[in-house]
């Protein structure tokens, strides 16, 4: 609402600039405006209060290029406050055929502690899970961990992003969930299966699902808990998936589960080595396993010397 | 003396960090050799070196050579972009700009 001269005893124009500085005083983020060599042409107090030096105005510092490549930019910024974690904006403005950047930046160190805590707990009671498992099946002890740390490399070689990394992670640590529903006797079980105990085994895949898809994850872990028995010809359980029909996150961890049951020793067999698992691997490349994450696998333990850490 | 002085400020170093410092050198590497000199400065462990330089915002890079002093903040995920903002990579080639 825009006070009338005679309420403020302002001139109309002294009056509008009086309000817009108000206004942006008034604001919770820090705003500048730069001009185009980028100094700082304005502040509004609460930027002058967080970012200038003791007695010293902002006005005429330079700030550097912003930049900004999607909404916003994650910074942190010094200030008498200590570091805050914060939004960074910038949009263009022109003003009287004079270029101006607006920037703003917002503090977010509150909501990022509180991300982060949650990230923490999330990720205890993902390890928490995870470990439920090893207590039952002392031949599993580290399975999970390492299949999820060699997931993780693969994907990191095929390129994909951190989000991606990050669900990967998570899928691989819980990919066997379902083993929980398997008698312990089975599952430790020395010498011969018999096809009625491996049927049960099988059932993880299922129950893991089940399980997974009670938490709404923004990954597809359920899906990977699922489908990681899946093999690319059909020939994998329990639905029989072909190829594009397995999720990439299942294809990679497949691979993983498979070079690290390989190398490992198991109740009814010794672990056989790195040179054979890589064997298997190179066999089944591309009519049971995703060609791009086995070759990215051989890679890292035939090149760059990856091995499995002891847990 | 060498052709291209870099300074990238941050405050601490997590993935994001270290990724963008790798994509960097990199970078540095791929247009100017060894021709070139990267100091990486942590604010909170050297806090007059920012003062200094006048850093508000971390992640910062500075261009110090060639002059004049340049400065670009904020999102440094594509170091290649980032780098044509100071003038130190032509746009949409790989030219070497040389002030």
């Amino acid at each position: 609402m825009k006070l009338s001269s005679s309420e403020t005893g302002l001139p109309a124009m002294k009056q509008d600039e009086h309000l817009y500085k108000k206004l942006l005083g008034s604001l919770p983020d820090s705003i500048l405006l730069l001009d185009d060599k980028n100094v700082i042409h304005y502040a509004n107090k609460l930027a002058e209060d967080l970012l200038s030096k003791p007695g010293k105005s902002l006005l005429g510092e330079n700030f550097g290029i912003p930049f900004v490549e999607g909404e916003w930019a994650d910074v942190e910024y010094l200030t008498s406050r200590g570091l805050l974690i914060g939004e960074m904006r910038a949009s263009n403005l022109d003003i009287d055929g004079l270029h101006y950047t607006l920037v703003s930046l917002r503090d977010i160190t509150e909501r990022q502690q509180l991300r982060d805590k949650y990230k923490s707990v999330l990720m205890s009671t993902i390890t928490t899970l995870s470990k439920t498992l090893e207590v039952r099946d002392p031949y599993t002890v580290g399975h999970e961990s390492r299949v999820a740390d060699l997931s993780v490399k693969i994907a990191e070689k095929l390129g994909k992003d951190d989000f991606f990394i990050q669900g990967i992670y998570i899928s691989a640590l819980l990919h066997d969930i379902g083993k929980i529903s398997v008698p312990v006797d089975i599952l430790t079980k020395p010498g011969h299966i018999v096809d009625e105990e491996r049927n049960l085994i099988k059932t993880h895949a299922r129950v893991g699902y089940e399980i997974l898809s009670n938490i709404e994850f923004p990954w597809p872990v359920a899906n990977v808990a699922h489908q990681h028995h899946e093999r690319l010809d059909g020939s994998g359980y329990p639905l029989g998936l072909k190829g594009g029909q397995i999720i990439l996150e299942a294809q990679i961890v497949a691979v993983a589960d498979v070079a690290e049951a390989v190398m490992n020793d198991r109740p009814y067999r010794k672990g056989q080595g790195m040179d054979k698992a890589l064997e298997i691997i190179a066999i089944e490349s591309g009519s049971k396993l995703n060609a791009e994450a086995c070759a990215a696998c051989i890679e890292l333990f035939s090149k760059e010397g990856y091995s499995f850490r002891a847990y | 003396m060498k052709q291209v002085s870099i300074t990238i400020f941050i405050s601490q170093m997590n993935e994001k960090n270290e990724r963008a410092i790798t994509e960097l050198r990199n970078q540095l590497n791929e247009h100017f050799s060894d021709n070139y000199q990267l100091e990486v400065v942590n604010v909170l462990q050297m806090p007059e070196k920012a003062l200094e330089q006048g850093i508000f915002v971390t992640p910062t890079l500075v261009r110090n050579i060639p002059e004049p002093v340049l400065k670009v903040l904020g999102d440094l995920s594509n170091m290649r972009a980032a780098l044509t903002k100071i003038d130190l990579i032509g746009l949409g080639d790989d030219e070497v700009v040389i002030i």
